[in-house]
């Protein structure tokens, strides 16, 4: 009696699903939901790292934080690394996945070697570029030198006009080749008919990409810009290793900064209003990404 | 004066093949940079101009990292990412089952939830996260890393997996159905040993992410001893930023080493993981 009714329990989707799910969501109740409650509650407290009791004091976080210069500059600030580091990783991600598509005969090695600094971790991709970038060993500004570009060694990352610029080249470079590989993939999956009836049509590469390539991938292209852009705005580990956000601000966006103020000045309350922020445009994000991936059939 | 067809093309593969190599030595130039000058000694490394040319190959800067830094962190870094993958595989690996084999209440919207959470700023809950492992004295141990990993890796390893069972048609599943054998059963003989190469992507590339997690192995390890790779090869920074380039370039290459052998020996099948979860 009781196998059977086990053995119909295991039939019962709805049963295995609960059974199956659990750990899952659990583990989301606790680490995400619970955890972002906690930041909005902070948000309204007065409260530091030491401090067991936080004390609720209204909307006086937000108040102060919005009245400072430093708010604007880390909008500002994300605003454009995102933008620019997603704009170029599109397209060197394009131009990479398109030269990686044709018939030639290196293109698995050359594949590997470009897929590298995505494989790279973060912290040490900004190592490398600190290193890179250095004014006494690095090879940039001998570089740009021999091109007779600049006259003396420029200390990239020590001055405020040039370091939030470093960090975008830095991040371009990490992250391009996760571009490429989605649009190759894309690529590479456009029926052959597709392209040879335009070879018959006498079509040249311009024209195949403005009205069969791009067309065809454009559901991944929407799709990967959106993943981008959340990554990008994620980013911290590149950041904080390069200028840990300065000189003063000037390299600052939202996660560098919530570190800074949390966990080195040991703010905690103002350091939640700016993760509470930061969480609300992501959810932007993310409801565009999930609207996307709806509309291209993804689920 | 009708340039040959032939010609045309001959001459086009040419610039093709001018520009995949161009394009390829950029984008690896940095990293070439980076090993020429761990090879360098420490005068050779001062040199202007400098160049990537090695005159006098030297081990010096490797053997200062494994010194000082690799060995402790390597094994941190290794004991870390391994339990936090076959965890991660381990609770992952049912739910990726439930959505895409069974139909139950609020299957979307969960789903929803597991993307949602997937592209969750983890800079906005590192605070509560810090003051939940804070009280549950947490703090400083590989427990507070490998928890705190759940958070980005299950929802990505689901995705994935999820993009792997749904293609796989469904008929085996059914002819063991048909002979009597439970839905679980199925699961486990059945499904399990057909999606192993999925697994394994899914595996190597939760083990690449938390591989070169920083942001909470900075936040929660305190003690020296306890650091992963990543965090701790910041030895070779000094307090007033004077920062010793050829311990820290090899350092950084060892860290490299594992991830890199990884993904150019997996390349294939972690591409088509990641691509393939893309696919309707």
């Amino acid at each position: 009696m009781t196998l059977l009714f086990t053995s119909k329990l295991l039939d019962n989707d709805s049963f295995i699903a609960s059974l199956f799910l659990a750990p899952t969501i659990i583990l989301i109740i606790v680490l995400f939901f619970y955890p972002i409650s906690q930041t909005l509650w902070l948000s309204f407290t007065k409260v530091t790292k030491f401090e067991k009791n936080p004390q609720f004091i209204g909307f006086d976080n937000y108040i102060r934080v919005f009245s400072t210069y430093e708010f604007y500059t880390i909008i500002m600030n994300s605003a454009i690394w995102t933008s620019i580091v997603v704009a170029f990783q599109f397209l060197i991600g394009l131009f990479t996945a398109l030269l990686l598509a044709q018939d030639l005969k290196l293109r698995s090695i050359a594949r590997g070697l470009i897929i590298l600094p995505w494989a790279m971790p973060g912290a040490i991709a900004g190592y490398l570029w600190k290193f890179l970038l250095d004014s006494t060993i690095g090879p940039f500004n001998w570089f740009l030198i021999s091109l007779g570009l600049m006259r003396e060694p420029h200390s990239w990352l020590g001055s405020p006009s040039t370091a939030l610029f470093s960090v975008i080249l830095s991040a371009i470079w990490k992250g391009f080749p996760f571009s490429t590989l989605m649009y190759l993939a894309a690529i590479q999956s456009i029926p052959k008919e597709l392209l040879d009836a335009a070879d018959v049509d006498g079509a040249g590469f311009l024209n195949k990409l403005r009205f069969i390539i791009i067309p065809y991938i454009m559901p991944i292209i929407r799709i990967t810009l959106l993943l981008t852009t959340i990554w990008t705005f994620n980013y911290f580990d590149l950041i904080w290793v390069m200028t840990k956000g300065g000189p003063r601000i000037s390299s600052h966006i939202f996660p560098t900064y919530i570190y800074q103020v949390a966990f080195e000045w040991s703010e905690f309350g103002t350091a939640s209003v700016y993760a509470f922020i930061d969480f609300i445009i992501l959810c932007v994000f993310s409801i565009l990404y999930i609207v996307q991936l709806k509309k291209g059939g993804i689920f | 004066m009708k340039i040959k067809p032939s010609l045309k093309k001959k001459i086009s593969r040419t610039l093709l093949y001018f520009l995949l190599i161009l394009t390829t030595f950029l984008v690896s130039l940095p990293i070439l940079w980076m090993i020429s000058f761990v090879f360098k000694p420490a005068y050779e490394q001062f040199k202007t101009p400098p160049t990537l040319l090695i005159e006098n190959l030297t081990l010096e800067n490797f053997e200062k990292a494994i010194k000082f830094a690799a060995l402790r962190y390597l094994f941190n870094s290794f004991l870390v990412s391994s339990v936090t993958t076959l965890l991660v595989i381990g609770v992952s690996i049912f739910s990726a089952y439930c959505f895409s084999r069974l139909n139950f209440f609020g299957k979307k919207k969960l789903f929803y939830m597991i993307i949602f959470t997937q592209a969750f700023p983890l800079a906005s809950i590192i605070i509560p996260l810090y003051k939940l492992m804070y009280s549950l004295h947490l703090l400083d141990t590989y427990f507070s890393l490998i928890i705190a990993y759940l958070t980005f890796t299950v929802p990505t390893a689901v995705w994935l997996l999820r993009g792997f069972i749904l293609r796989i048609p469904m008929d085996l599943e059914y002819a063991a159905l048909l002979d009597g054998c439970d839905r679980i059963n199925a699961f486990i003989r059945i499904l399990l040993p057909v999606i192993k190469p999925g697994i394994i992507a899914a595996a190597v590339y939760t083990f690449i992410i938390t591989w070169q997690e920083f942001m909470f192995a900075l936040t929660f390890i305190s003690t020296p001893d306890l650091k992963t790779l990543p965090v701790g090869i910041l030895i070779f920074v000094g307090q007033l930023g004077l920062v010793d380039w050829g311990g820290l370039m090899a350092s950084s290459l060892i860290v490299c080493i594992p991830v890199f052998l990884l993904f150019l020996i997996l390349q294939k099948q972690l591409v088509s993981a990641l691509t393939g979860a893309f696919k309707a």
